[in-house]
């Protein structure tokens, strides 16, 4: 057993009242032995969403550490992550001009041994290219799972980010994009499946510096059992962005009163000449969606494991990879049926 | 004598707690084809849905048999199971879910046997080509985009791939052109057989052109007010309800 360590995790980059206890998250992590990983220096420094903390954290106890390189003009198609599920990890993606690099991690129950997995990507997306990075998880019950991402996005660069969490004991996730290039974009979807007592913590951050920059941050949820959630959802629009547009939706559905959701959207403005939007949708299934997919002959169970899927689905079925689609299909049915 | 398929007896059924049903007597053999007709808010569309078991519909009074047994307290999925299918008015939009892969989940859950990938997906095409539907709304998200006559035409590629005993088509050709509307009609015509049975609301006469009628009924008020053969379609296009509201009063 290593030590405990509580990490402060997922900060809010403005904070809000202390009482709420939301402008920050603990997140407790054990440290084996430590091993500082050997990180480049054109990483040193790129903003994440889970924030400082973790980011020194991870890299000062890296089991594996992976660089990633795509010369310029080159596309190096999709790369899957060997080591998924492994307690600690790090993976730093340069992407030169013009390239284009994807890569997927997927930490299943089977794959991962220990009590505790936490993943790091860096993106240095550089002028024109084109990274999209998905870190998805369907862990067990008694593991502690973090997830932290953060991009510097060039000119008319284009950065997405997938991530599903979908399992462990709780799971923590962030990111964070630095939007410098003119028309540089960032994409967000997550998707997150609470049961049983699962806590979910997320921090989504885009710093808007580039003129013309765009992002889109959309979550989706189903809570079920006595989960918990937090969503924190910034767009900072800094001053000389001009044009610049972002939008950050959330979803949500509620299956159970003790289940517990907090949102927090927080648009943060520099500039005027910017457009930001938020919407979020929170409640039950719609019972005349409920009726139609039941007079079709699906049980009330099934039709409500539809009506989460289908809000899934189009993220999920982003995942290059069949195997794992269907692992996360298979692992979300048996967690709806368990409920 | 032909075989009772459904039965509404004395049913009174209450929405948002105001009585709309008061009091409906129906059978419905097997192989016949019934027609419901009456005017806005006479409660059509709420027999259709205390029939396929909406719980927002509340049965007070009477009871439903289906084959002979009492399902009036059954949930939809339940009834569903046993035969009966609705086509709704305003189809649902299910994101996330293809048409195909919704009614193969359907079909195997309605039928209980494995579903052949390839041998499903060349029917599907099948069904919907002879409705003058486009197959590729076959892998798109159920009814998400689809224009008005474009959903009701998925409604009845449904029906015909999941096979029903009882059929309700709940106003299916409102929102549909001329040559939708004969579509329609081909397609519901295919699904009749002599094992199956029809109840079909509508206003407008001319989706049942190719269809042989049975029996119209024409509702009033939650009561069925008159009862007659297809004649009865004819007389309406001519003369309206007002008649034979008067006579039922």
């Amino acid at each position: 057993m290593g030590e405990q360590n509580i990490l402060k995790v997922n900060p809010l980059p403005t904070l809000t009242w202390n009482h709420l206890m939301l402008n920050f998250a603990n997140l407790p992590l054990e440290s084996g032995s430590q091993v500082k990983a050997d990180i480049p220096s054109e990483f040193d420094g790129i903003e994440t969403g889970m924030g400082e903390e973790f980011v020194s954290f991870v890299e000062n106890h890296a089991a594996a550490v992976r660089v990633i390189r795509a010369g310029k003009g080159q596309d190096l198609g999709v790369i899957r992550d060997e080591n998924a599920g492994t307690s600690s990890e790090v993976i730093l993606i340069d992407a030169g001009e013009d390239s284009q690099v994807t890569f997927y991690s997927h930490a299943s129950e089977k794959a991962c041994p220990g009590t505790q997995m936490t993943r790091l990507v860096k993106v240095i997306a550089r002028a024109g290219a084109r990274v999209t990075v998905i870190q998805s998880q369907t862990l067990g019950d008694d593991v502690m799972a973090a997830d932290d991402f953060g991009a510097v996005v060039g000119d008319e660069a284009r950065v997405h980010l997938i991530q599903a969490e979908l399992g462990g004991k709780a799971a923590f996730a962030g990111g964070c994009a630095a939007l410098k290039g003119y028309k540089a974009d960032f994409t967000e979807e997550t998707i997150y499946f609470g049961d049983g007592s699962r806590r979910l913590d997320f921090s989504y951050v885009t710093r808007h510096t580039g003129k013309k920059t765009t992002t889109s941050i959309l979550a989706s949820g189903a809570l079920f059992g006595s989960s918990d959630k937090v969503y924190r959802g910034s767009m900072d629009f800094i001053h000389g962005c001009s044009k610049s547009k972002g939008r950050e939706a959330e979803n949500v559905l509620l299956f159970s009163k003790e289940a517990r959701n907090r949102s927090i959207p927080l648009i943060l403005c520099d500039e005027e000449d910017v457009d930001g939007q938020h919407a979020a949708s929170i409640g039950k299934i719609n019972k005349d969606l409920m009726y139609y997919l039941q007079s079709r002959g699906l049980t009330e169970s099934q039709a409500r494991q539809l009506a989460v899927e289908s809000r899934f689905n189009p993220v999920i079925d982003e995942i290059p990879d069949e195997s794992v689609r269907q692992e996360i299909h298979a692992s979300l049915e048996r967690r709806m049926n368990l409920d | 004598m032909s075989e009772e398929l459904l039965r509404v007896e004395n049913l009174h059924a209450d929405v948002e707690e105001k009585e709309i049903l008061k009091g409906i007597n129906l059978v419905v053999n097997k192989g016949e084809t019934h027609v419901l007709m009456g005017p806005n808010g006479a409660g059509k569309s709420t027999l259709d849905n205390c029939i396929m078991g909406n719980p927002e519909y509340k049965v007070t009074e009477g009871k439903i048999l289906f084959g002979g047994e009492d399902i009036t307290r059954l949930k939809a999925d339940a009834r569903a199971r046993k035969g009966i299918f609705m086509s709704f008015q305003a189809p649902q939009e299910v994101p996330g879910v293809t048409m195909e892969d919704f009614l193969r989940v359907c079909k195997k859950n309605l039928t209980g046997e494995n579903i052949r990938y390839f041998a499903f997906h060349k029917e599907l095409a099948a069904t919907m080509k002879a409705l003058d539907m486009d197959d590729s709304y076959a892998s798109r998200y159920l009814n998400v985009g689809f224009s008005g006559g474009e959903k009701k035409k998925a409604e009845i590629v449904q029906m015909l791939t999941l096979n029903p005993t009882f059929a309700m088509l709940d106003e299916t050709d409102s929102g549909l052109d001329v040559d939708a509307v004969r579509v329609v009609s081909e397609g519901i015509r295919r699904f009749k057989t002599d094992e199956n049975s029809l109840l079909i609301i509508t206003h407008n006469t001319k989706i049942l052109e190719d269809l042989k009628v049975d029996f119209v009924h024409v509702l009033y008020d939650g009561k069925i007010i008159k009862t007659g053969g297809p004649e009865l379609v004819d007389y309406i296009n001519e003369n309206g309800f007002a008649e034979l509201i008067r006579e039922g009063e």
